[in-house]
Parts: structure tokens; C-alpha cells; sequence
């Protein structure tokens, strides 16, 4: 078998292109919902002292993070989860950059020094052995990392836990070389049941980021000072801004929006994914050509059939959907239909690129740039 | 354009597989061969030869593998035009797109690969086999062609054996169309399903065999029963893929062979004694299916997995053993929707990189 050394390109449609005919699936972008919930951004926060920083690990395209930038209501920087996104949105040009996921192996924390050399690079710490061995690789590069550490307030994940470790870590941080302290964040999950009602999830945004505010103010109380308190997510966008001394959001759903956050009912679905009916074997069931490996199904929450009312999805294969009507199916074989992602954050790293639409014509094709960068 | 945008930060061959960048995808070469000789070896003396389904790994280098060892019919099964293009630039002769094509765009890229290969669809119905025929015959090329046959419980495929004979029989009259025989496909697991479908395979081909239709052909895709058994008389080949690198979800009906695929994680935080997280969730690992299983470490279990972490509870001697930056082994859910989230399989030998293979059809979902 002979091997042919370099990667295909894949179908790429012509500016212009009808959503017709389109190859499926195809995972496109409506660019007028995608810039409505960046005007919603830029409304918001325009006169505020907190500012969003767009998280890239949903959207993995730096010319779509760049888009909000242009927009407005941001700090001027983005967040990443990983070391290799960071990479990539440095090469597309953004310059400041939080990395909210710890990182810990002695080679990935110095291709973080190398890239704090080029931008205005900031990691998550929550222990004071990755942060000294942190400085150590740094120091030795001559190169200066942002340090901001990570405070635990619902997620139990990464962050210290107790505001004595917190001042702890910062006075190391301060007096290790080749590393300096920048702030506090805060990742939060909202809990079951509250997504339903803006008064619980103000009152548990209110609490989740008092917690990583009182961190603030007890490392500040040791004369330290605190630049950036960064907390997440897209559910706290609008609580954050209430509360003195957030200085940025992180958020990244809201961008593309998914049905697991549709309680965020200022944000419009930008994100579908566009299949075709391969099959009607009942007068009221369709089969559809794409399945959970091109748009994840998390934790068995399924699609939504977008726009076609009495359309619901009955299950998803790995390759492909089954719809089912209430009456006769109105689609038939060929016909295409819109699905909208329970959750845009894991599918959007199986896609190679956004096709992105308007007015039901392809304006723009962007590939995503840190697809698959899980470093 | 360059899709290849995962950042394997390339370590020399010859690195300890522990040294790699994490997530990592490591299979061990060893364990593959062992698998394939395994399963290869149940059909080059069963009664039926294997297909293998690359959608299981999208690696061209496993496939080359599989069709360099016997019992195989030669070629291999895909599940959209996009892989079969990639195989096909890859070497393999022949393909079977095992999911119905419906647009003209999809049979135009079809007759593309026909033009240097042999590719053959399925269809389920006489409108589709005309469009196929229409486009085929334009193209000046053959598509062959396998009437599907709906499996107990399945939703696509002629519904009884007089639907496939009918639709047979439209193939035959078709140009550009090379009726090659049934297909079908059973409900993962199949234990129980498996030999309803058989049955209702050869049912059909009965009906073609009695009406004086050659059937070269009768072929069944995900059946772990056909497949342990080497397949089964009248059934001339099992497509199946899960095989040369495993998981979990295949663990319980293949004891003899291997897990050869698995994800190196780090450990990145460890707030409590009996709490860990690693820097691998959901987007390393598709948990569509089933989380990951933690290989090897007594007393370590993962309970969840958000995007990017993965949560393991340690008990015992395990929460004083492990530390931040120790490194866990996963066994994935679902091989297949594991591989499509890589760019890159780090293949070793003895606990070393050896080489790293291109997933070269990841992602081709159209």
C-alpha cells in the first residue's frame, strides 16, 4: 500500500454558496445571530467597569474572538483552556491571553514562558509546586509569567479552597523570580434547577463571586495588589457587572449559545448543524445524516430540530438522527433541516471549519484554528 | 489546506510513552498485531471473510495492517464519501460506503472515487438506485451496488425479502449500477439480535436465488456473534472495526484480545485526598457512549468529565501515591468517536514511541 504524504483539503463551499447546496453535514454559523450576541456584549458592559474575556476554548477562531474585540464591551483579551490553543490565538494575533486550566508538565510550562515572551500571557495556579517550578523554567528563559490563582467556589475542580492558601500563594508569587501576580479567578457552575429563574442565579452568581472577591481583598490586605478579578461563566454575564471589583467575564457559550443554556434568552443560536433526510421508513420518522460523532450528545441530551414545529428528535446513532412528527414527517428524502447543539463547546472541537451564512448564503468560511489542541 | 491542527509537540522516537505531551492517544503495536491475528485468523478459516470498518480508527496505517493480513475480502467499509476519498488516496482498492446517498453531490463525489477504485453504496430504495444510475452512467464510471435489508429492530432497508428482490431486480435493469448482493446491518450490542438478522439476510437472498439473481455478495456489518465465530454459512462477509484497537464497550464480548488504544492523562490538581483532576475530558476522549475507564491503578476510578477535566476519585493507598503531575492511563468508551477527536496516534513499541500515524480521515462526516 503506497501512502499518499500530504491531507486532502476538505469540501470547502464557494462565497455565495446556497444553505441548499451545501454538502452534509455541515456545521454552519448564522453570522446575524453570531453578531447580535456580540452586540449584546458590547451594549452591556460599554459603560462598565467589568469587560468580557471571550473564552476561545468554545469558539477555537481567532478571527471570531477578533470579531467580538472589534464589537466592543471587552478587555481586549481572551481566555483559553489549554497551552495549544494559547499557541494558536497567539499566532492569530490576539495579545492577551489567561490560560484557566492548571498546567503542570516542566515542557508545557515552557512553551507558556516562550509564548509570555511574545503576549501578555496569564496562567491559572491553584499549588506551589507547579508555580515554583513555574518560576524556575521562566527565570531560567528569561521570561515573565502572569500568575492568576484560581479560586474554587462551586465546581470542586482546580482552585485553592481556604483565603489563607490564597494569600499564601500570592506572597510566593511575589517573591519568586520570573513569574508575577496578577489576580484571581473563579469558574462557576450553576446548580441544577436555579437556570430556570434570574433570581437564583443572580443570588448563587452574587455568592460564587463574593467568594473569589474575598481573596481579593485578604491578599490586598497584606499590601499585595490584585489587578484582575476574571470570573466565568456566560450564566454570571450580567451579575458580574452589579458587583464593585469584577473586572472581567469570562465567557464563551453565549457566542454560539447551545439548548442547555436557552434560559439565556438574550443570546440568539448562531451554531447548527445543517443534515439532510436520508431515509423516511415510517410516514411520521425521518433519518437524517449526522449522528453523536460529528454533534456530541452530553450526557444523552439530544439535538433540537430548529424552525420545524411538531420535529422532535427521537434518538442519535453515531452516524446518524432519527426525527419524529407528531403528524405526517413534512420532510422527505433529500430535504434538509437544522439541528441546534445541546452543547456547542464539545462539538464544535470535532468540525474543521465554520461555514458561516447570511440571509441563507455562504459569507465566509473560517477554519478552527485550535481544533483538536487538547495540550 | 492544512487540517492537521492538533500540536503533538513531537517527542523522538524512542521517548517512554509516559513522556509524551498529554492528552496523548497511545496504541501499542504489539497489542494491534495481536488483535488483528486474533480476528483475522477466526476468518481465514471460518466461513465467512471480514470487512474491516476503518470509520473504528480512520488511520490508513492500521488498515494497511488489517488488509495485509488473511481473511479479509480486500477491501474495507466506510461510513461517509468523505472517508472513502481519504482511504482511496490512501491505496485501498476497495471500499463499501456503508450509509445511503441521497444528494447529487454525494454521488458525484462517489463516482469520483470510482474512478480510481472499486466503491460500491447501499441502497434501500428504486428512486435512489435511478439517481444512482443517472449520475454513475454521466460520470462514466460503475458503482456497485448492495441492497440493504432492514435488521430486526433497524430503521433502513427494504422491509421484507419481496421489497429487496423488487429493488434488486431495478438495480439489475440500471446502467452504471453493478448489482453486487445484500447488506445489512445489526444493533450494537447484537448478542441477542445478531442471528435475527442473519436470518432475515438469508431470507432475502433466498428470494434473489429462487428468482435466478446472482448474489456474490451478502454482507452485515456490527454483529460481535458472527464476528467471534469467524461469520456464518451463506453469509460471505462481517464488517467490523472495533476490533484492532478496542474498548471498553467491546470489552465484554472479545476476552481474547487487547486493549491497544489508550489516553495518556495528567494529573493537573489534587484538592482533596480522595479527589483528583486530570487535563483530559470530554473533547480528548467523546464520552458519547460512556465514560473512560482508568487502566491499571488500583484504587483510582474516574466519576466525570467536563470539556476539558477529568475527575477521579482515589481511595486507599492510591491518595497518598499519586501526586500532581503523575500521569493516568484511559481506556476510551467508543474507539472510533475517540480517534475522531485526534489529529495523531502515537504508536509504540515496548513502552516507546515508535511512530506517529496520521488520523487522516477524522473528521470527514460528509
Amino acid at each position: 500500500m503506497i501512502f499518499k504524504e500530504i491531507n486532502m483539503s476538505i469540501y470547502r463551499p464557494q462565497i455565495g454558496t446556497p444553505l441548499a447546496e451545501l454538502d452534509t453535514p455541515c456545521m454552519i454559523v448564522d453570522l446575524d445571530a453570531l453578531e447580535h450576541n456580540f452586540d449584546v456584549i458590547a451594549d452591556l458592559y460599554a459603560d462598565s467597569p467589568t469587560k468580557m474575556r471571550e473564552h476561545a476554548k468554545n469558539i477555537k477562531t481567532p478571527i471570531i474572538l477578533h470579531k467580538q474585540i472589534r464589537a466592543g464591551g471587552t478587555m481586549g483579551g481572551i481566555c483559553t483552556a489549554k497551552t495549544a490553543e494559547a499557541e494558536v490565538m497567539v499566532e492569530g494575533g490576539l495579545t492577551d491571553i489567561l490560560i484557566t486550566s492548571q498546567v503542570v508538565a516542566p515542557d508545557k510550562l515552557a512553551r507558556v514562558a516562550a509564548l509570555s515572551k511574545i503576549a501578555d500571557i496569564k496562567l491559572s495556579v491553584d499549588s506551589d509546586g507547579p508555580l515554583n517550578e513555574l518560576s524556575r523554567i521562566s527565570s531560567e528563559m528569561g521570561a515573565d509569567v502572569g500568575v492568576v490563582l484560581e479560586v474554587d467556589t462551586s465546581m470542586g475542580r482546580g482552585g485553592i479552597r481556604a483565603i489563607e492558601r490564597g494569600v499564601e500563594l500570592a506572597k510566593m508569587t511575589n517573591d519568586l523570580p520570573g513569574v508575577t501576580f496578577r489576580g484571581v479567578m473563579s469558574h462557576q457552575s450553576l446548580a441544577a434547577g436555579a437556570d430556570n429563574d434570574r433570581e437564583s442565579r443572580f443570588i448563587e452568581g452574587r455568592r460564587y463571586i463574593q467568594m473569589c472577591l474575598d481573596v481579593k481583598d485578604a491578599i490586598e490586605a497584606e499590601g499585595i495588589s490584585v489587578d484582575i478579578v476574571s470570573t466565568g461563566e456566560t450564566w454570571t454575564y450580567d451579575v458580574a457587572p452589579e458587583i464593585p471589583g469584577v473586572d472581567e467575564v469570562q465567557g464563551g457559550t453565549y457566542a454560539l449559545m447551545a439548548t442547555q443554556a436557552d434560559y439565556m434568552d438574550a443570546f440568539q443560536y448562531a451554531v447548527k448543524v445543517l443534515s439532510t433526510v436520508i431515509s423516511t421508513p415510517e410516514s411520521n420518522v425521518a433519518v437524517g445524516d449526522v449522528g453523536y460523532r460529528a454533534m456530541t450528545s452530553p450526557g444523552g441530551v439530544l439535538p433540537r430540530v430548529d424552525g420545524i414545529v411538531g420535529v422532535e428528535v427521537e434518538s442519535l446513532e453515531a452516524d446518524v438522527i432519527v426525527l419524529r412528527s407528531d403528524g405526517e414527517m413534512p420532510l422527505d428524502v433529500g430535504d434538509q433541516f437544522l439541528l441546534l447543539s445541546a452543547q456547542q463547546d464539545i462539538m464544535v472541537n470535532r468540525w474543521d471549519q465554520f461555514v458561516a451564512v447570511r440571509n441563507g448564503k455562504v459569507e465566509a468560511v473560517w477554519p478552527i484554528l485550535a481544533r483538536g489542541c487538547h495540550h | 489546506m492544512e487540517i492537521s491542527m492538533e500540536r503533538p509537540v513531537f517527542k523522538a522516537v524512542g521517548t517512554p510513552v509516559e513522556e509524551l505531551d498529554t492528552p496523548a492517544l497511545v496504541v501499542d503495536v504489539g497489542s494491534v498485531k495481536h488483535n488483528i491475528a486474533e480476528a483475522h485468523g477466526a476468518f481465514a478459516s471460518g466461513p465467512s471473510l471480514l470487512r474491516p470498518d476503518v470509520h473504528s480508527h480512520l488511520c490508513p496505517a492500521i488498515a494497511a495492517m488489517q488488509l495485509d493480513a488473511p481473511g479479509t475480502v480486500g477491501g474495507v467499509a466506510v461510513s461517509t464519501v468523505g472517508e472513502a476519498e481519504v482511504f482511496s488516496e490512501n491505496g485501498v482498492s476497495d471500499i463499501l460506503v456503508r450509509n445511503l446517498l441521497v444528494t447529487k453531490s454525494k454521488i458525484v463525489r462517489a463516482c469520483g472515487v470510482a474512478s480510481r477504485c472499486s466503491i460500491t453504496v447501499v441502497v434501500e430504495s428504486t428512486a435512489n438506485a435511478n439517481l444512482l444510475s443517472q449520475i454513475a452512467s454521466e460520470s462514466g464510471v460503475e458503482l456497485g451496488v448492495l441492497a440493504q435489508v432492514k435488521s430486526p429492530g433497524g430503521q433502513i432497508g427494504a422491509a421484507s425479502a419481496e421489497v429487496a428482490l423488487a429493488l434488486a431486480r431495478a438495480v439489475l435493469e440500471l446502467d452504471g449500477l453493478l448489482f453486487k448482493g445484500l447488506y445489512a446491518e445489526s444493533e450494537f450490542p447484537s448478542e441477542d439480535a445478531g442471528s435475527n438478522t442473519t436470518q432475515t439476510l438469508l431470507e432475502a437472498k433466498a428470494a434473489l436465488d429462487n428468482s435466478g439473481i446472482d448474489v456474490p455478495i451478502v454482507s452485515v456489518s456490527a454483529n460481535e456473534e458472527l464476528f467471534n465465530s469467524g461469520g456464518a454459512e451463506g453469509i460471505t462477509e462481517v464488517i467490523a472495526g472495533a476490533y484492532a484497537l478496542m474498548d471498553n464497550r467491546h470489552t465484554a464480548y472479545h476476552s481474547n484480545l487487547r486493549h491497544a488504544a489508550k489516553i495518556l492523562a495528567t494529573i493537573i490538581t489534587h484538592p482533596e485526598p480522595e479527589v483528583a483532576w486530570l487535563d483530559t475530558g470530554q473533547k480528548a476522549s467523546s464520552i458519547d457512549t460512556g465514560l473512560p475507564e482508568v487502566d491499571g491503578a488500583s484504587g483510582v476510578s474516574l466519576s466525570r468529565m467536563s470539556a476539558e477535566h477529568g475527575g477521579l476519585v482515589l481511595e486507599g493507598d492510591a491518595q497518598n501515591s499519586l501526586n500532581v503531575g503523575d500521569k493516568v492511563w484511559l481506556i476510551p468508551s467508543d474507539i472510533g468517536n475517540c480517534v475522531n477527536v485526534y489529529d495523531f496516534i502515537h504508536a509504540a513499541e515496548n513502552g516507546a514511541l515508535k511512530v506517529v500515524w496520521d488520523v487522516a480521515a477524522r473528521g470527514r462526516y460528509s
